[in-house]
């Protein structure tokens, strides 16, 4: 590669570079203004409230994280639904349980069969067959009345179960500051790797 | 994701769930106040660093600059460190450690 190639490279990189810098600033706005607004809202709830209802002192100490971030490759962060994923972890565990039970099942009730009476053991079977369905059927909607979606967990009642609107503002407006944050998290991250990239070419210079 | 700030601002972000609570009482939060000492923030900040399930650290950018010297040592791309912006005080980008990074990267 020749010294103008170089250059060439490099030019390259600074230009991304600086295009990364200003999605930045931009990027750095728009989460100041939505945590401008929560602060606000976080302010006017205090105000309904007390300050310390609206408090450290609040937090639930059995808390877990509703969303947490993900790593795609070496510069890309995604945001994750670690509530859904929970509970399709959960559904799926039990399918796995339910299948296993049932296989079991079928192992231990196996009838052997008799070829005398091959005609009254169809009718037999047959009726016993309709029975279980009718008992599964049974079994399905009394399971479906009880397993019911299990509820979201709000961490809007650990101030109270009646919060102001103010405070389900503030949460909206943070919640919405989570994926310009994954963002500004991937431009950063890109930041760093071309500063990297920009450093080395220039010590091969 | 783990947070280092004031009352509010973690307050914001664990209305919208990002605050997790292990097993063994470990917080991936932590709310500064007056009262707080340096060293704790320090060490927060480190442990987070050190975390693995821990790709994005906010602190507030006042924070931070309690402990720059420490963000400055940080050299990787994951976790990365956001500063972000708290009530008492405005974002300033005579602070931002990016922008600061940029300068440095510029001879200036």
């Amino acid at each position: 590669m020749t010294s103008t190639d170089h250059h060439q490279e490099l030019d390259v990189l600074v230009l991304e570079y600086m295009a990364l810098v200003d999605e930045h600033l931009v990027a750095w706005d728009r989460i100041a203004s939505l945590f401008q607004q929560g602060h606000e809202q976080i302010s006017e709830a205090k105000y309904t409230m007390g300050p310390r209802n609206v408090s450290a002192e609040c937090y639930d100490l059995r808390m877990t994280a509703i969303h947490g971030i993900e790593r795609r490759g070496a510069t890309e962060v995604s945001l994750r639904n670690l509530y859904e994923e929970r509970l399709l972890q959960e559904k799926d565990e039990a399918a796995a349980e339910d299948a296993q039970d049932s296989k079991a099942e079928g192992v231990r009730n196996r009838q052997r069969p008799n070829r005398d009476n091959d005609q009254d053991t169809n009718q037999v079977s047959a009726s016993s067959e309709s029975k279980e369905s009718e008992e599964k059927v049974s079994s399905a909607s009394s399971t479906g009345s009880s397993t019911k979606k299990p509820r979201k967990p709000d961490p809007l009642f650990w101030f109270g179960a009646f919060a102001p609107r103010s405070l389900r503002m503030a949460q909206t407006s943070f919640q919405k500051s989570l994926s310009e944050v994954v963002e500004m998290a991937t431009i950063q991250a890109k930041l760093f790797d071309l500063e990297q990239r920009i450093k080395s070419l220039r010590q091969q210079n | 994701m783990a947070a280092i700030g004031d009352e509010d601002s973690i307050t914001g972000l664990l209305l919208a769930g990002i605050g997790h609570i292990d097993s063994r009482q470990k917080k991936n939060f932590l709310v500064v106040d007056a009262k707080t000492p340096l060293s704790t923030v320090e060490e927060a900040f480190q442990e987070f660093t050190k975390r693995k399930d821990i790709a994005i650290i906010l602190i507030n950018q006042h924070i931070a600059e309690e402990i720059r010297p420490l963000i400055d040592e940080h050299d990787q791309a994951f976790p990365t460190i956001l500063e972000i912006p708290s009530k008492d005080h405005p974002y300033d980008p005579e602070k931002d450690s990016v922008l600061k990074r940029v300068r440095r990267l510029f001879g200036e």
